[in-house]
């Protein structure tokens, strides 16, 4: 669903955050540990988290246009928005990397980097919630190579609502408790929110197989 | 925001939003399931059209409506349903209808 200009312009974003990543960890005096002044000690691999999880959704937006027409009226809408939420992704991402890294570096500068880090994440989060919001308005476009083959345009969409609104239910949660827990103990809540992450597109692909199915017999069973 | 609390004010139109959850349908099926004259479910269409939650494509002499809500205007369909807002079916285009009859 991204065009060339984007995956380019998301890969000029990537790029630096993977380098600042490398340099950080090269840098420190026990690679394995990021110690932060007046904060619990992450694992250092996690500044890796940031590029990887770029890399995931733009690759993830990327794959699903393969095969589909750029100029076609249906995909036009869905590019627009892909662009925004890879764009905006990647760039909030990168900012926040960048702030884990200066409060690594416990420069004297009379900054609060971890409300800042903390607000920098409620933003991107909020913003992803947005785009996950206006998803089930866009038309429903059938990506060539995923699982669970064709869904019609019944399963279709209504495939995308309810995994739009489960997204944005988790999504929800995830901002309420980075609200709710003290900044310290925040970033430890990191690996449960990639494990949901996880749970949830496989649920994704099990439905999405499920209603391939269902929609492949009802057509079957009309002939 | 306005016109989409408009749209979700009224029961009809919510009960079309909610025939449409199931599939899209051509506006003849979606008339077999009201009493209503055409003109006045052609109204309704409009308010639905206009606040962006419904998309409609002309295939031939038809018209085929599908489903155009967002997470958030799902959320509100299904309060508005849950706590029955705008009980008289209808209200002014009922009163257009039977004027035009």
């Amino acid at each position: 669903m991204i065009d060339r200009k984007t995956g380019l312009a998301c890969s000029a974003l990537i790029a630096p955050m993977l380098v600042l990543a490398v340099w950080r960890i090269l840098t420190l005096d026990d690679w394995t540990t990021l110690a932060l002044p007046n904060g619990s000690p992450l694992p250092a691999l996690i500044l890796l988290l940031f590029p990887a999880c770029s890399a995931l959704v733009v690759g993830a937006l990327h794959w699903d246009s393969r095969g589909a027409r750029a100029d076609s009226a249906r995909i036009r809408p869905w590019c627009n928005w892909a662009k925004s939420l890879s764009i905006g992704y990647c760039g909030g991402l990168l900012l926040l990397q960048g702030v884990l890294i200066i409060r690594s570096l416990d420069l004297d500068v009379a900054l609060d980097f971890s409300a800042i880090g903390r607000a920098l994440g409620i933003v991107l989060a909020i913003l992803a919630l947005l785009s996950i919001n206006q998803m089930p308005k866009l038309p429903w476009f059938e990506p060539r190579f995923a699982p669970g083959g064709d869904l019609g345009p019944i399963y279709g969409p209504r495939y995308l609502r309810t995994q739009s609104r489960i997204t944005v239910a988790v999504m929800l949660a995830v901002i309420a408790y980075s609200l709710a827990v003290p900044p310290t103990i925040a970033w430890r809540s990191v690996p449960y929110i990639l494990l949901a992450t996880a749970c949830l597109v496989l649920w994704s692909i099990a439905w999405r197989v499920h209603l391939g199915r269902k929609w492949k017999l009802e057509r079957s069973a009309c002939r | 925001m306005n016109l989409v609390f408009k749209a979700l004010s009224d029961p009809t139109r919510r009960r079309i939003l909610q025939l449409l959850r199931e599939r899209p349908m051509t506006a003849g099926e979606i008339a077999a399931h009201f009493n209503f004259a055409k003109p006045t479910l052609s109204a309704h269409f409009a308010v639905l059209r206009e606040a962006d939650l419904v998309h409609s494509e002309k295939a031939g002499t038809s018209v085929t409506y599908s489903l155009k809500l967002s997470v958030l205007e799902d959320a509100l369909l299904s309060f508005a349903e849950t706590v029955g807002i705008g009980a008289r079916p209808g209200g002014k285009l009922k009163l257009a209808t039977r004027r035009s009859k």
